[in-house]
């Protein structure tokens, strides 16, 4: 393992946020704002450290998968600490500690405040915030790998490393096509809901920014209520379309859109992930009614909104959740915990590893039943081997047990049960917003600054996927 | 590829320039720091000194009306005019200067409460010449000295204010310089971080390959057509290990044309 080659990626990685936060104090100057000193301090700072690698290290013509997988993880983490920079120059709300949160929380797209009054930030520091969504919402690493040359090696060895494996089953295509796909889905998505938020009344800035938290499903809004603000039905309706959209494959939506016979609609996968969230809001809509929380259209509207929302794994909200039944909580906590779908920009679980989950249960029921069966597990056409499926319960198993964990530690802070455990979920699932405490309209700036530290680890794990961290652990302790 | 001059030339310009960035950057947050705390010093003296001066012309204007019903009504008319002309001076200045919503507030109530005082005082001259002097007294009782009270109570208000401004702006500023050091702090972190990775390169492409040909021509020996080691990079050392083993080549053969 080569760590020049790893400083010269993660020289990258520093000057592609550089680029951002120049953006980003560019509108601070415009506006004559007090984040522009901070944001072009912080631009400078990554430009300089990004630029020293590229002056000495050449192009190498190969990356080993070990070399891959450091330069993700150490790149995401690397990022998440620049990202800190800014918020913690400008000061107000952000201690080092609600810095480091929140910083990591955008560029891990879980959307998760520790900010009491959003509405005070300035807009340059308010772009960056939206910025870190649309970095992390495709993958830093993979914007890097798409500016680089398509050498021999390099692309596979990263592309592996940042995006989950399970998301090339179904597509016989080259690693540089696949992250071009991702990016052009990512931003036509991004693009088109901008202009159609715009087109619903919303100011340029504000569609800009919340269409980079829909599409990287991340949550975080420039508005205190966050979409409760605007109330109006034809931007909550426009915002869900695109949160679904963002939490279903992106290879998906590119062979749609080219009319390819395996798309959106033929993919069962797809179809059982897109009824599932219909039957979580029909039963929460359901329950809103009967038990007179609001009337039938408006249970609909918010149950619509919320079980989205979360299922998704963005986090906006139009409703405040914690005052909702018992019933229509804990269906909104399986949503949290599920998560969306591989090849998108959600983190957490991922809806496909639940599903081969259930299918394996499924086979070893009827093995069980006939020992001598023969019996596979597929999705969509694909038999899925067994080393696959294995893998697949031994991540649902690293998860369980590392937001479980998470969620003990944050009681042993005497932080209540029901916070520490909806925020251990929603953080390593990088969903957002919880329960108690840390409800859809609350946010995460009442915790102790070392429950704060906790639950960004546990938001890099959930987007990092346990596995990588763990992987990547082992072969640098392996070195030493 | 760049040359090994190029490299480092670069490098250390990078790194003038971090510090450059870092200094300017502190220099002003320091300069904002001591430019707000001197205006914050300043204004808050201001607004206590001009509380104070309220005070003193309302004590005066009292006095004056006690002259005036006590029968010295000349000097008593000719201070109450002067009170009140300097009370109105001051109170439209610190309104002008006035900057929160909150401190207008407070002047605008001083104002009224004054007003009412200021009026009453008129009335009760203007009604003196017609009533005895115990009954002078009672008046002044019974209807001007609680009106009096009020606008000292008023002034307190104000002044009260304007000391928990000061502590809570001396937090603010005290908050702010903090805040100044950061950028230094940050600065001295990447310099640190960019003096590992300088280092770290120095060595990897400077001393390291430097080293591979020393240890190559020190156990070289004779028989050897090259150095036998690979230099991967594309700059001088590559360029002196190529030079050394064309001198090697050269040397060996007029050594086999002198054999």
């Amino acid at each position: 393992m080569k760590a020049k080659i790893i400083i010269k990626y993660l020289g990258f990685v520093l000057l592609f946020n550089a680029i951002f936060l120049f953006i980003s104090a560019g509108i601070s100057l415009y506006l004559h704002e007090t984040s522009f000193v901070p944001l072009l301090f912080s631009a400078f700072m990554c430009t300089i450290l990004g630029t020293l690698p590229q002056v000495f290290v050449e192009t190498p013509d190969e990356v080993s998968f070990h070399e891959g997988l450091s330069i993700s993880v150490l790149g995401w983490i690397i990022t998440c600490l620049i990202g800190t920079i800014p918020y913690f120059l400008w000061g107000g709300e952000f201690s080092l500690a609600n810095a480091i949160f929140e910083s990591v929380s955008g560029f891990t797209t879980t959307g998760s405040t520790i900010l009491n009054d959003i509405e005070v930030l300035p807009k340059g520091l308010l772009f960056w915030r939206a910025s870190t969504h649309f970095i992390g919402g495709a993958g830093i690493i993979l914007f890097v790998l798409l500016i680089l040359p398509d050498k021999r090696g390099i692309q596979s060895s990263i592309y592996h490393s940042e995006v989950s494996g399970l998301s090339m089953m179904n597509f016989k295509t080259k690693t540089k096509e696949i992250g071009n796909i991702i990016v052009i889905v990512y931003c036509s998505l991004v693009l088109l809901e901008t202009v159609l938020l715009k087109l619903l009344g919303m100011e340029w800035f504000d569609a800009i920014c919340h269409s980079f938290a829909t599409v990287a499903t991340g949550g975080f809004s420039t508005k205190n209520l966050s979409i409760a603000y605007y109330n109006n039905i034809w931007i909550e309706i426009t915002i869900m379309f695109f949160m679904i959209l963002s939490s279903i494959h992106f290879g998906l939506i590119y062979a749609t859109i080219l009319g390819k016979k395996f798309n959106i609609f033929t993919s069962k996968i797809t179809r059982t992930y897109i009824i599932a969230i219909f039957i979580g809001i029909l039963l929460v809509a359901l329950q809103l009614t009967h038990e007179h929380v609001y009337d039938f259209n408006n249970s609909l509207r918010y149950a619509s909104f919320q079980v989205i929302s979360l299922a998704t794994t963005t986090g906006f909200a139009t409703a405040d959740t914690p005052n909702w039944p018992i019933f229509s909580i804990l269906i909104l906590i399986y949503y949290t915990i599920q998560c969306g779908m591989v090849g998108s920009t959600s983190g957490g679980l991922k809806f496909d590893r639940v599903y081969l989950f259930f299918q394996s249960l499924i086979k070893q029921l009827k093995l069980a039943k006939h020992p001598n069966g023969v019996y596979s597990v597929k999705v969509d056409e694909i038999t899925i081997s067994n080393e696959v499926e294995l893998q697949t319960v031994v991540f649902i198993l690293l998860y369980i047990l590392t937001f479980s964990v998470v969620a003990l530690l944050l009681t042993a802070m005497n932080i209540d049960g029901i916070t520490s455990f909806s925020a251990s979920i929603a953080t390593i699932g990088n969903v957002g917003p919880g329960f108690g405490g840390v409800s859809s309209l609350g946010n995460y700036a009442g915790l102790p600054d070392i429950a704060k530290y906790l639950l960004s680890i546990n938001m890099l794990l959930g987007r990092l996927e346990i596995v990588n961290v763990i992987v990547f652990l082992t072969i640098i302790t392996r070195r030493k | 590829m760049l040359s090994l001059k190029t490299k480092i030339t670069f490098s250390f310009a990078l790194l003038i320039f971090m510090l450059i960035v870092a200094g300017l950057m502190s220099l002003s947050e320091f300069k904002k720091v001591s430019s707000s705390a001197d205006q914050i010093i300043k204004k808050q003296y201001a607004s206590i000194e001009q509380s104070k001066s309220i005070l003193e012309s309302l004590e005066h204007e009292n006095t004056g009306l006690l002259m005036f019903l006590a029968g010295n009504m000349e000097e008593g008319m000719k201070i109450i005019s002067e009170s009140d002309s300097t009370i109105q001076k001051i109170i439209a200045e610190t309104t002008a200067s006035a900057i929160e919503k909150e401190e207008k507030d407070y002047l605008l109530t001083i104002d009224e409460e004054y007003q009412k005082f200021h009026s009453s005082v008129l009335t009760a001259c203007r009604k003196a010449n017609s009533i005895p002097l115990d009954e002078r007294n009672k008046l002044y009782l019974t209807e001007i000295h609680p009106l009096f009270s009020s606008v000292k109570s008023a002034v307190d208000v104000f002044v009260k204010h304007n000391q928990e401004n000061i502590i809570s702006q001396a937090s603010f500023v005290s908050q702010r310089s903090k805040r100044a050091i950061m950028p230094a702090l940050v600065s001295i972190i990447a310099a640190i971080l960019f003096s590992i990775i300088l280092n770290f390169f120095i060595n990897e492409y400077f001393v390291s390959p430097i080293k591979k040909i020393t240890e190559a021509v020190s156990s070289f020996y004779p028989e050897q057509y090259n150095l036998n080691i690979k230099i991967n990079s594309k700059d001088e050392i590559k360029e002196l290990e190529k030079e050394i083993n064309k001198m090697i080549l050269r040397l060996q053969r007029s050594r086999s044309q002198n054999e």
